[in-house]
């Protein structure tokens, strides 16, 4: 092995090493996913529907003359017609502008939450998953204690001490849901610490920081995109879990859960007000649903043609 | 298996034990008094919270909890007054173990009978109808359901009672409405566990043998299906408990999930705090009941951790 002279071993300048860059951009995985995604009908009447509910929730408001707060007691409980899209409520409020406003707050809580629970679980679970040992046992411990507790419960405690309203919800969901995306994270972080690409990548002595950003993070997104799709459907219905036993949005501003809790209240002779937000909502989870579904065929190797 | 379990029981107790600390503590922050109201004059209110304990330093009360608990004693409740916490719960627990029992049950039976009959049909119609029931029964909130059920059956139809529980017929619409989650999640797994084995070899050796197809399917496909199905009976049984909450609340029934939804709104701190540690030493408990289940059950669990 000490045969080589030293002499033998020129090094590189700047331009010759730039020339012999072979890191591509990874463009053609996801350009793959999207080729794929897009065959699955359901995934796509998905994403049209998601892409419907927000633009309405932008401009359905202002599509009416009234706002969604205003409140007209001569206009109480007008059935869906020609004046009022969707009906009023008890206090004359029309529901077609509570509905979209209640859509921003509802698509609001469910994308931001589910992003802050994304960057915090990766970061945990990355940081548990490579550096093991003590880090790893005190992390999953308290994986384990946050996931003996259904996170409804945590998320009303947490709702109890805090004010209520839209930043405190995402702050109870982001504090206690970030568990499974760590979890997630970890496990994919372990597999690929054993891959061959990593150990050369290692054995050509990359820092943990070049490991994180070009391999690891990387190859997690897809996971992590189809979880978090999973996720924005659970905090939506976290968020109208809590209104509905008064614990989350509080009147005046209103969300799908505020509308439901209504709609249930007044369905004996005003069934419209229970119909709309539940037809809005539940519509709303199956696309989410179908489109995690289909990005979730889309994004795993093992069903790649 | 000895030290497995072991292992297993430690780690609980240790789940509850911060459990209850760290509930204990977070409910101290909530802003707003349990004991307000229009009458409560100083005077009073210092006679309440001397006999709540309230007067005491944080850290005495802490301990003064704590050692009740170990005697299983969850303390006064503070807005139903002169009702123990565990009075509260032992009237309650019976409508809720009823309704959960039930609901489980219809859960299971009715979510492993479409997993495996879809995953039977794959590609044709009962496996499309039950892709559909598993969408619905995922994205449609349960308290949607309630509603929706309340109003067809109990104001449209007239034929079922709107709420609360106290014959056969009033405890369908509930008992459907909690299973519904829980089925359709069953029912998504159960399918794909069965598509996962079905060219597994041993189901080739099976049908190799000679073997009639109920055979194969019975002996052989569902049994091995059933093994990771067993995992999601924990999380099965916490997604019941929090249904709960909402069911008992719109239905009208006296169990422990609507004392929880009205303690949250009442501020009743030891009812709240009461309900928090019963329920998650009870899913705590059932976890580990599952867990011992399945290493009873799959011989690799019981020997490699043994």
């Amino acid at each position: 092995m000490s045969e080589l002279p030293q002499e033998m071993f020129i090094p590189l300048d700047r331009a010759e090493k730039a020339g012999l860059k072979t890191e591509t951009e990874t463009i053609a995985f996801w350009s793959d996913v999207w080729r794929r995604f897009r065959r699955n009908k359901a995934g796509m009447a998905g994403v049209i529907i998601i892409i419907l509910f927000v633009l309405l929730a932008l401009i359905g408001p202002s599509l009416v003359p009234y706002t969604f707060n205003k409140i007209d007691l001569h206009s109480t409980y007008i059935h869906p017609g020609r004046a009022h899209w969707f009906g009023t409520d008890l206090l004359g409020r029309d529901i077609w502008a509570q509905l979209w406003i209640g859509a921003r707050v509802s698509l609001l809580i469910g994308v931001v939450s589910a992003l802050s629970q994304m960057v915090i679980g990766t970061i945990v679970g990355s940081i548990s998953g490579i550096y093991g040992g003590k880090v790893d046992m005190i992390i999953m411990r308290a994986v384990d204690i946050l996931i003996a507790v259904p996170f409804l419960i945590w998320v009303s405690l947490f709702m109890l001490v805090l004010k209520p309203g839209i930043q405190s919800i995402i702050l109870a969901f982001s504090i206690t849901e970030w568990k499974g995306m760590a979890r997630l994270v970890r496990g994919e972080v372990l597999r690929l610490k054993e891959t061959e690409y990593v150990l050369a990548s290692k054995g050509m002595g990359a820092s943990t920081w070049r490991l994180m950003t070009k391999h690891f993070f990387p190859n997690l997104l897809p996971v992590v995109t189809v979880s978090m799709t999973f996720q924005v459907t659970s905090a939506i219905f976290g968020e109208a879990f809590l209104s509905y036993i008064g614990l989350g949005i509080q009147p005046p501003l209103t969300s799908w859960g505020v509308l439901i809790a209504a709609g249930i209240n007044e369905m004996r002779y005003y069934t419209y007000m229970l119909f709309i937000p539940a037809i809005f909502i539940s519509l709303t989870m199956l696309s989410l649903q179908l489109i995690g579904d289909s990005l979730r065929d889309a994004t795993d190797p093992k069903l790649r043609q | 298996m000895a030290r497995y379990i072991l292992n297993r029981v430690l780690v609980a107790i240790l789940t509850m034990f911060v459990l209850a600390t760290t509930t204990f503590f977070l409910l101290r922050l909530v802003p707003g008094d349990p004991m307000a109201g229009p009458k409560v004059t100083p005077e009073v209110k210092a006679i309440l919270r001397k006999h709540y304990g309230l007067d005491k330093p944080l850290m005495e009360q802490y301990v003064v909890y704590m050692g009740n608990l170990l005697r299983g004693d969850f303390g006064w409740s503070m807005a139903a007054r002169g009702n123990k916490v565990n009075n509260i719960i032992r009237d309650a627990f019976p409508a809720s173990l009823d309704l959960g029992v039930r609901s489980m049950i219809v859960a299971i039976i009715m979510g492993l009978f479409f997993g495996i009959v879809s995953a039977l049909h794959r590609g044709k119609p009962m496996d499309y109808l039950t892709v559909i029931l598993v969408l619905v029964g995922i994205s449609v909130p349960s308290f949607v359901v309630a509603g929706l059920l309340q109003f067809f059956f109990g104001v449209y139809l007239h034929i079922l009672p709107v709420a609360r529980y106290d014959n056969w017929k009033s405890t369908l619409m509930p008992t459907f409405a909690l299973s519904l989650g829980t089925m359709a999640t069953l029912a998504r797994y159960m399918r794909a566990s069965m598509l996962e084995i079905v060219n597994a070899d041993y189901i080739k050796t099976a049908k190799a043998k000679g073997l009639s197809r109920l055979q194969i399917v019975m002996r052989h496909q569902v049994r091995n299906a059933l093994f990771p199905i067993l995992t999601i009976l924990g999380p099965a049984i916490a997604m019941v408990l929090t249904g709960s909450f909402i069911i008992e609340t719109v239905f009208a029934i006296p169990g422990l999930g609507r004392h929880y939804v009205t303690a949250m709104q009442n501020l009743d701190y030891t009812l709240v705090l009461g309900l928090t540690l019963f329920f998650g030493f009870f899913l705590i408990a059932m976890n580990l009941l599952v867990d011992f289940a399945y290493g009873l059950i799959d011989p690799r669990v019981r020997h490699t951790r043994g």
